[in-house]
């Protein structure tokens, strides 16, 4: 028999499915990736394909909220793909998620949890909590972490956010791999360039003028910026600020008032005046 | 009792009736589209009736709770995959209530021996355009009326003044006449 295209459960209870998991019920999603544990072993003479988590993001909190940055190249091995990517993406109108590694995992992972996030709210007739957003990117790490043993779709992200509960403030989260969620006080960096990038935070925070919480966003945006040229300037994988081709990187900042993207001449002006 | 076919039209009268006195009772409606998007009100605030469905779209229900919920959920899973796997332009008013919704109200409308769906729907889509403003009201029994610039439902479906192709209801008296109750869909 033909399932009518609206499946309408008689003994409906009213709790809702998580979007991923509408997703697998109707197969538009594959179901979680299973670990392979002899998946390498099998093939001692092949070199593993490195995922490379090539790139640099980084975010921390000032005084207007939290500043999210990362460069624009995508590289696939020693080549430069792209020179315009976007990994500092929106997921609501007060959550970025800003990522690092195979852009194809990442990107879809952005649309599920973006998709996440309104499906909650359309269903339960409630925003869903800060802690429920911070969950549902960690499950979505861990469904993925089966592929990133097999070597493929292996994604680090930064997941930024504005809590506006009893204690309106901003809030900071990095991922491991395998889903495990830290959030920050002050600074976090992920991708290959972020060694660097921790260092200046790091020292930027203890012995620069003053503390990254109490920066102005002209010198938030500036410290950002010579970040990433630093991060740039020993890896290769992570872009930088083009000069030639006038290409900055992509910053976004988190308040209370939601999401601004910081326009290109804005960015600019910091540019010339602290930077180059 | 339905092999004989003067009791199956029999039997559909009576659920007809027996569904309209259930839902002689339900509060108005109504969806109003205006320059920046379309606006729904109702009046009472003691249930919600007015939901958010996907992007562009939104539901006004009245009817019996559970009935509503099943439907609703039925339409935001169909409008989220949809919008998931390809984009929220293709999300379209039009499809989600002709070929998904309505035949399954009909069946259960006219499956005598199953329960109907006890619920009156008025659904909005917000176009991109105020022209393309989209509005459809669904019956329990998938009866459809599709308008253009407003419509809504009073207390008795014989009297439903409040729509109209030409925007009947100018927004100023409508809102004198309801206490605003529910949201607006914007125009992105």
């Amino acid at each position: 028999m033909e399932l009518s295209p609206v499946a309408l459960d008689q003994n409906f209870s009213g709790a809702a499915d998580d979007f991923p998991a509408l997703l697998r019920r109707k197969g538009m999603l594959s179901p979680a990736a299973i670990v392979d544990p002899i998946g390498h072993a099998a093939r001692p003479n092949q070199t593993a394909w490195e995922p490379t988590k090539a790139t640099t993001i980084l975010a921390f909190k000032f005084s207007g909220g939290v500043l999210v940055a990362g460069d624009r190249r995508a590289t696939s091995g020693n080549t430069v793909v792209y020179d315009r990517a976007d990994k500092v993406l929106e997921i609501d109108r007060h959550s970025i998620m800003a990522i690092a590694g195979v852009p194809a995992t990442a990107w879809e992972m952005a649309r599920v949890l973006e998709h996440s996030f309104q499906y909650f709210r359309r269903t339960q007739l409630q925003e869903m909590s800060v802690d429920g957003k911070v969950r549902a990117l960690s499950k979505l790490l861990r469904d993925n972490f089966g592929f990133v043993m097999q070597g493929v779709g292996m994604v680090v992200p930064i997941f930024a956010t504005y809590d506006s509960n009893s204690k309106p403030e901003a809030r900071l989260y990095f991922y491991d791999a395998m889903g495990a969620q830290f959030e920050v006080a002050d600074y976090a960096a992920t991708g290959s360039g972020s060694p660097a990038v921790r260092g200046i935070l790091y020292y930027e925070n203890n012995w620069g003028e003053k503390p990254l919480q109490k920066l102005s966003e002209d010198e938030a945006v500036s410290i950002a910026l010579r970040s990433l040229d630093t991060a740039a300037e020993s890896d290769t994988a992570t872009g930088g600020v083009d000069r030639s081709g006038k290409i900055y990187p992509l910053i976004k900042i988190v308040s209370g008032e939601g999401i601004t993207t910081l326009p290109d001449r804005k960015i600019a002006a910091v540019f010339k005046e602290t930077v180059a | 009792m339905i092999e004989e076919p003067y009791r199956w039209v029999e039997a559909i009268a009576n659920r007809r009736e027996y569904i309209e006195t259930q839902l002689a009772s339900g509060s108005p409606i109504a969806a109003l589209g205006y320059r920046d998007g379309v606006l729904f009100l109702t009046l009472g605030g003691s249930r919600q009736k007015i939901f958010e469905v996907y992007d562009r779209i939104a539901m006004g229900a009245i009817g019996h709770p559970g009935d509503i919920e099943r439907l609703r959920m039925a339409a935001i899973e169909l409008a989220s995959t949809e919008g998931f796997t390809r984009s929220a332009a293709d999300v379209s008013l039009r499809r989600l209530v002709h070929y998904s919704l309505s035949p399954v109200m009909k069946s259960a409308f006219e499956q005598v021996y199953g329960p109907p769906y006890l619920a009156r729907m008025l659904f909005a889509e917000v176009g991109v355009r105020s022209e393309q403003d989209l509005f459809l009201r669904v019956e329990y029994d998938e009866r459809r009326n599709l308008r253009t610039s407003a419509a809504g439902f009073r207390r008795s479906e014989r009297n439903t003044a409040v729509e109209g192709d030409d925007g009947v209801v100018p927004q100023s008296r409508a809102r004198a006449r309801c206490q605003l109750r529910g949201g607006a869909k914007g125009r992105a």
